[in-house]
């Protein structure tokens, strides 16, 4: 097959061996952690630096082709997947570490820095970048904002965008846009950054990020609480809320979650629970404890069967542990699963989980439930076996039904994984007509030929899901949403 | 020339009627706010000047989260929350309104815990410039749904959209609030200092500078229990013993609603001044901004130094301002005035309100016009449209 003739171009700006056109190794971004969706890039380019980026936006608009921007590719919405033989413009090689500013509490990084890179580097000096997603050891900062990641310690430190001061981003036309760069804590005007932040690449491609340091915690409190009901487990959860504590994280596991992770790894937890809590509680060494006890009180008002807590290192690292494994175990036992992501009030937690098992149930299908609780942002785990056509149609109307649910409890469709392509046909639910346009309109601001990892996020004509089709077809990602 | 009308506007409703109204009569829409009233380039001559009633919609008690209308006065929010053992953790006066704090993003020494108001919003209701009510974000405190116009509107100055709606998290009313006075002999090495406490148990809640006579004072307050609030205290104490640059004046335990009160009154000065200006500047610079401000004899100085933010007032002249000007360039600071210099003979033309020149400024241009192509909202505010002068 013929080269395209803008490969050579790419090649004589980034060098030969940071551009990918061999077929077999294009497969590895074939798609991201969303493996329903799937597409294959004309090419990849690994810049090493913004004038890169810059100078192969210019060249690949004047060859009017599309561009998808991607990190590590662990996003978990199809937000990096090419639909149309695009390119995609990879950051992984702009992995450097620019700048670490300990009186202004600020790092400057290339959005290809691993989370885990500037963690680690910063480890010693009382600071930390506080998002921590699970995807932490390869996901990249750029990613981070590109789809405002969450993760566990959110509850009490937020997510990725109250850590972002400034943004440099690369336009569609290959310009450079600088937003807040000069490492104050404010600016004037409306807040591009904030918009950028979670704009899953349709806007511009990050390239340099601006972190808040904040103090890196080092005292903790963990408690594991297992309850007989999840019901009881969620009313802790809600209760907790309720007294006005902000612990750093509320993790939960279902009933049948806990037997999975059990069976795989053994690591003690009781078996005839239907709920599983770990909570954790960061700050003052000395008032730790009131906290601890406070939190115990309420789960044992909730009839919790065993609490076991510790502030002790080894132990507390064991249980995280555990919460982590959890999506490995999930491969021991099921061929293939979704993992969705929802947000709702925290107070509404009992009702959802409740709600999300009778779903299960009505389409046959076994839901289990690992997600964090504090933030009210759950993630339940559809199985199915993806070689029998009628069970994924069953996983998306189940889906379906659980977002739909969520957004009339006051919730939203996605927490923390985005939209990407995962979500478009639920956009129309969350949003108005009127909203979708705004939304459009903005990203014609930045991008107005709409080359830019274009018909993810903003549902349109351009990319249509069909949830229950199997075949490929020539514009659907992977076609077996 | 038409009369001036001033509309007191009580639902969304009547809102997008005015809108419809403005964009059919070509009429803009102005709301500059009480406090922040001459922040920015003057209106147009021919325009609407409107306010919004304001109340709370929703508590949603147990969930920390409460939905206001972006008419209501923060005395009032507070007010009704502090009846259920909650508060909105804004430094900002009691007759401001809600809707104003988001288009200017306040803040104050409390952010130093809690975050501006950009990290306490979780989602806007506006009305946009072709009448329609926009609802983005919502009530869930992690939404990635669509793109973030929550946060973009936060300081726009009410120039993309008028906010009527908005959803924040609250907090709970701590036991008591412990207050230390610090006089401090010299700021140069402050920056290093507050890094070191929030890396220490004497991790500030609230940090508030001020400029009093020839002295510096640091107000650090720990809101917590009381417990909780000896620890934190002693710990900055401790810290203390290591520096002769730094004494402890005062300490006393007080209630939120004290600490509230003894924050309106240490903000009164602000309105009082003839000329007040706000500097931000990576908090590094603080001693390089400071030590300038106090040799061009400006005085007035107060602010946050955790995160760069002085607000300065007194008799500042357009001169005094020209003189700043390259500290703030050589420092990356800005600074835009929150009262101006009335123009006079000596300077007949009004100083610029913003400045210096932010490298994303004329990329708003681009938001402006997408998203208030009419220019019906507060218009050249901030954002220059293209034609005007």
């Amino acid at each position: 097959m013929d080269q395209h003739p803008a490969i050579n171009e790419l090649t004589q700006i980034v060098g030969m061996k940071n551009v990918i056109t061999d077929r077999n190794e294009l497969r590895v971004y074939e798609c991201d952690g969303f493996s329903i969706a799937k597409g294959m890039p004309l090419a990849v380019i690994l810049p090493q630096n913004t004038a890169q980026v810059s100078a192969c936006m210019k060249l690949l608009a004047d060859h009017e082709l599309s561009v998808v921007p991607r990190g590590s590719g662990t996003g978990l919405a199809g937000g990096s997947v090419v639909y149309d033989q695009g390119v995609i413009i990879c950051t992984s090689r702009m992995n450097q570490i620019h700048k670490i500013d300990l009186e202004n509490r600020v790092a400057i990084v290339q959005a290809g820095c691993r989370n885990i890179t500037l963690t680690e580097t910063i480890a010693c000096t009382g600071l930390r970048f506080s998002p921590d997603p699970s995807s932490q050891r390869a996901a990249t900062i750029g990613g981070n904002v590109s789809t405002n990641a969450g993760g566990i310690n959110t509850l009490k430190h937020g997510v990725t965008t109250n850590h972002i001061l400034g943004l440099e981003v690369v336009l569609a036309d290959g310009q450079i846009l600088e937003t807040r760069t000069n490492q104050c804590y404010d600016g004037i005007g409306p807040d591009l950054t904030g918009l950028l932040c979670g704009s899953e690449g349709i806007l511009g491609i990050i390239t340099r990020v601006w972190c808040r340091l904040v103090p890196d915690p080092k005292s903790f409190r963990t408690i594991y609480a297992v309850f007989k009901s999840n019901a009881d487990a969620c009313k802790t959860v809600a209760d907790i809320i309720a007294t006005g504590m902000v612990p750093t994280s509320m993790e939960m596991m279902d009933g049948q979650m806990i037997q999975v992770v059990e069976n795989a790894f053994h690591f003690g937890f009781n078996t005839d629970a239907d709920g599983l809590l770990l909570i954790e509680v960061d700050g003052v060494d000395e008032i730790l404890d009131d906290e601890m006890k406070q939190i115990i009180d309420i789960a044992q008002k909730n009839n919790a069967m065993d609490i076991e807590f510790c502030a002790d290192a080894k132990r507390r690292a064991e249980l995280w542990s555990a919460r982590k494994k959890t999506f490995g175990a999930i491969g021991r036992i099921s061929r293939s699963y979704c993992t969705m992501d929802a947000c709702v009030p925290r107070s509404m937690l009992p009702d959802v989980i409740a709600r999300v098992t009778e779903i299960g149930k009505e389409h046959g299908l076994q839901i289990n439930n690992v997600f964090h609780a504090g933030d009210g942002n759950i993630h339940p785990i559809l199985l199915f076996d993806e070689d029998q056509p009628d069970q994924i149609q069953k996983v998306m109307e189940a889906s379906e039904d659980i977002l739909k649910y969520c957004i009339s409890v006051g919730g939203t469709i996605t927490g923390e994984h985005g939209v990407g392509v995962e979500k478009l046909s639920m956009m129309h639910e969350m949003f108005d007509k009127s909203t979708l346009k705004m939304f459009l309109d903005l990203k014609k601001a930045f991008d107005p030929k709409q080359r830019l990892n274009d018909a993810k996020l903003i549902p349109s004509d351009k990319l249509k899901i069909e949830l229950h089709q199997t075949n490929l077809t020539t514009n659907t990602p992977g076609g077996a949403l | 020339m038409t009369p001036e009308v001033y509309p007191v506007i009580n639902s969304v409703d009547g809102l997008i009627q005015w809108v419809h109204q403005a964009r059919e009569s070509k009429r803009p829409l102005v709301d500059y706010g009480i406090y922040h009233a001459k922040v920015g380039h003057a209106p147009p001559a021919n325009h609407t000047a409107f306010s919004q009633t304001g109340d709370i919609i929703e508590h949603y008690e147990n969930d920390f989260t409460i939905r206001a209308s972006a008419g209501i006065t923060l005395g009032k929010l507070n007010e009704s929350l502090m009846a259920t053992n909650q508060f909105l953790p804004i430094n900002a006066d009691d007759d401001l309104t809600l809707g104003e704090v988001i288009n200017h993003n306040m803040y104050g020494p409390m952010r130093c815990k809690f975050g501006s108001i950009r990290d306490l919003l979780l989602g806007l209701h506006y009305v946009d410039s072709f009448g329609h009510d926009i609802h983005v974000g919502g009530r869930t405190v992690k939404n990635v749904a669509g793109l973030d116009v929550t946060r973009l509107l936060v300081g726009s100055m009410g120039e993309l959209g008028i906010i009527h709606q908005a959803t924040l998290r609250t907090y709970a009313v701590p036991q008591e609030v412990a207050r230390v006075d610090l006089e401090i002999k010299s700021l140069e090495q402050l920056p290093e200092q507050i890094t070191a406490w929030m890396i220490s148990p004497a991790n500030p809640t609230s940090m508030h500078l001020r400029r009093l006579g020839d002295a510096w004072h640091l107000e650090v307050s720990y809101f917590g229990s009381s417990k909780a609030n000896d620890v934190q205290v002693n710990a900055l104490k401790d810290s203390l013993t290591k520096l002769d640059q730094i004494e402890v004046t005062d300490e006393r335990r007080e209630t939120l609603t004290e600490q509230f009160k003894h924050g309106q009154q240490s903000r009164a000065w602000q309105r009082k001044c003839k000329t007040l200006m706000r500097i931000i500047f990576p908090p590094r610079e603080i001693h390089t901004i400071t030590q300038k401000l106090t040799d061009m004899g400006i005085t007035q100085i107060s602010g946050m130094p955790a995160h760069g933010c002085l607000l300065v007032g007194g008799q500042i002249t357009e001169k005094m301002d020209n003189d700043l000007r390259p500290t703030l360039i050589d420092t990356q600071g800005m600074r835009l005035w929150i009262t101006p210099p009335i123009p006079s003979e000596d300077h007949p033309i009004p100083v610029k309100p913003f400045a210096p020149v932010q490298s994303d400024w004329q990329f708003l241009q681009k938001i402006k016009q997408t998203m208030d192509p009419n220019n019906l909202f507060n218009p050249g505010r901030f954002i220059r449209s293209k034609g005007a002068k």
